[in-house]
């Protein structure tokens, strides 16, 4: 049977598809493909011929680590490939496809302007977008994402346009209050609004130290903390809550404290340095439990089974911004900042211990050596996965 | 009469236990003679697996991997297809395929927004290939279709792709012999941004891109320039949505 006019034009160009991309991929080699790999992983987009033929050369010459950093200059990365990797940080379903924030914004700047992560949970810091771009954006407000949603649509460059602010500027809040994307209005909305706040211990862990709270779990730590809205008998069985419910708890709550002051209530984050949050200490379902009266945390894991993600000297405090500095401390913050960059650049996770052991030393290396430039790891990270 | 019922009781016993305990006990090496059986036949796959896995290993990874003795089968060679493409490439992810197509023919994303918009929920949303699907690429396919419609018709932007191809001749004269060599080339260099050696290479594709074009022609006007526009943005969208362009 012959096709005709559209249909073939359209159904025949499927078949040639298919064909083409069984055998024209993975024959390329040499710096020139190793150059648009690279490109391609770090930006989403295949560079122009110049930048391509540039980037060969910098490979040709040694100088791999130049070419991928010269990738990460380009405006794709900020607009495209990283806005979405970001993106999944910042919800809940961990999905790509929600409007630009302040939290991915905030992200995108410090990565651009070479700001140390570990600042990232801990300063004062929030990336709007600035003038002369030409487009007709809605202003910055503290109830609102109009004016990400509205930088995002009418593609503003990021690179170019995101200016550096504070939070406090915006919002209010002291200083001492603020600790960077924690506290950034979609960082409240995803794990603030309602319930009681523990959703922000548990993506922080999720996010920064690649740990969700079953890896964590952990009855052999005091349960002293445990709230009050934690049954003691689920299901009529005490058992259940000291084999199960606490392992996960005990040392959640206990560092929940940090949150105790915040909320997202109409549309924007809420923060009261006099008083606990009232959704804190309700649904009284255990008289005896633990009842939060300031923002005082401490951190239990740093003992046992858990000791293993290597804590810094921060395992207490008062609010989010020490929070922040301790998972920033964290010997898992590197590594988890490693191992999503290897995601991130090689499309997959590691395999091999080799790579598992090259994570580690990234992660290290992004700590101590690179002074935590998450520009620079994803750079030296894409290195592992060029080709041949 | 009681000792050789007593007699026969005994002799019962020695005979029934004896064979009851073998009966067990061949049970028993039963179950470890499969156990053993699976535990080979696994330790095999895991093998083939791992063996795969470091084909294409990391700068400083041995491809050296010791095969696990004592698996009788030979490896399946299906497992190992799928682990190379696990291991190997990742697939751009909806608005990475839109930037790409856009940077590739120069067409803004403005002006493939309506149909972006109505097929971005049909195209991947992670780099993660394992989950690619057919209806993924179907909308490749749909979206590759609309920037080649819209670079075809741009007479400034095609002659950035196709310099030398005049798209007012007929199909007759455009599309056969050293122009629809040029066509093709062109396409390649510009779209895979392949380079005049790695172009050189590249037989059986142009070969394939050939019989195509030879085949969207049957039945076709060729004494028109319309014809001439159609059979190109047919084997655009072809280079256009295929691997070297939609996947990482």
């Amino acid at each position: 049977m012959k096709l005709r006019g559209l249909d073939k034009l359209f159904v025949r160009p499927i078949l040639s598809t298919l064909v083409l991309g069984s055998f024209s991929f993975c024959t390329w080699a040499g710096p020139r493909d190793q150059a648009l790999t690279i490109h391609n992983r770090l930006t989403g987009v295949p560079p122009s011929v110049a930048t391509l033929n540039q980037m060969s050369t910098m490979i040709n010459s040694g100088n791999a680590l130049g070419a991928a950093l010269l990738a990460l200059d380009n405006p794709y990365f900020y607009n495209v490939k990283g806005k979405n990797w970001i993106k999944t940080w910042t919800n809940e379903t961990r999905s790509s496809r929600v409007p630009l924030n302040d939290y991915v914004a905030t992200v995108l700047g410090s990565i651009r302007d070479n700001v140390p992560f570990n600042q990232l949970l801990t300063e004062d810091i929030l990336y709007v977008g600035g003038s002369g771009h030409g487009q007709d954006v809605r202003a910055l407000a503290v109830d609102n994402n109009e004016h990400y949603f509205d930088l995002e649509r009418r593609g503003v460059d990021l690179r170019q346009f995101l200016v550096r602010q504070t939070q406090s500027g915006l919002n209010g809040f002291p200083a001492a209050a603020v600790a960077g994307v924690i506290t950034s209005r979609a960082s409240a909305e995803a794990f603030f609004s309602a319930g009681t706040n523990r959703r922000m211990t548990r993506f922080l862990f999720i996010n920064f130290l690649c740990h969700d709270f079953e890896s964590l779990h952990d009855i052999t730590i005091p349960d002293i903390y445990v709230r009050r809205d934690v049954e003691r008998n689920p299901g009529g069985d005490s058992r259940t809550y000291r084999n199960s419910c606490s392992g996960c708890h005990a040392g959640q709550d206990a560092l929940g404290g940090a949150w105790a002051f915040y909320d997202y209530r109409d549309s924007k984050i809420m923060y009261n340095n006099t008083s606990v949050q009232q959704k804190i200490n309700k649904n009284n379902l255990y008289p005896g439990g633990h009842t939060v009266a300031n923002d005082s945390w401490v951190n239990l894991w740093t003992v046992g089974q858990n000791s293993t993600l290597g804590w810094g000297p921060t395992t207490s405090g008062n609010g989010a911004k020490p929070f922040g500095q301790m998972i920033t401390e964290t010997k898992a913050y590197g590594e988890c900042m490693a191992e999503r960059s290897f995601e991130y650049a090689c499309t997959r996770g590691p395999l091999t211990d080799e790579e598992r052991d090259q994570i580690k030393q990234l992660g290290d290396e992004f700590m101590t050596v690179d002074n935590y430039s998450l520009r620079r790891l994803l750079a030296k990270t894409v290195l592992n996965c060029m080709g041949e | 009469m009681n000792s050789p019922i007593k007699f026969n009781k005994a002799i019962v016993l020695q005979v029934v236990v004896p064979l009851l305990m073998s009966l067990l006990l061949l049970t028993f090496n039963h179950c470890n003679i499969e156990l053993a059986k699976q535990t080979n036949s696994k330790s095999r796959k895991v093998s083939s697996e791992n063996t795969q896995a470091l084909a294409n290993p990391a700068p400083g990874v041995s491809t050296e991997v010791p095969i696990v003795e004592g698996g009788g089968d030979e490896p399946d060679p299906v497992v190992e297809e799928i682990v190379i493409q696990e291991v190997n490439v990742g697939v751009k992810s909806f608005e990475e395929l839109n930037a790409s197509m856009s940077v590739l023919t120069g067409i803004p994303t403005a002006q493939v927004e309506n149909t972006y918009n109505s097929i971005v929920t049909q195209l991947p949303t992670s780099n993660d290939v394992k989950s690619f699907l057919g209806v993924h690429q179907v909308s490749i396919m749909k979206l590759a279709a609309e920037y080649c419609h819209r670079l075809v018709d741009d007479a400034t932007q095609r002659a950035i792709i196709w310099p030398t191809t005049n798209f007012g001749e007929n199909a007759v004269t455009a599309l056969f012999g050293a122009k629809r060599q040029a066509i093709i080339d062109n396409a390649i260099i510009n779209f895979w941004r392949a380079d005049n050696a790695k172009l050189a290479t590249m037989t059986m594709e142009k070969n394939e891109l050939n019989a195509m074009v030879d085949e969207l022609l049957v039945g076709m006007a060729t004494n028109n320039s319309t014809t001439t526009r159609n059979v190109i943005k047919g084997m655009c969208t072809s280079i256009l949505s295929s691997s070297p362009v939609t996947m990482l």
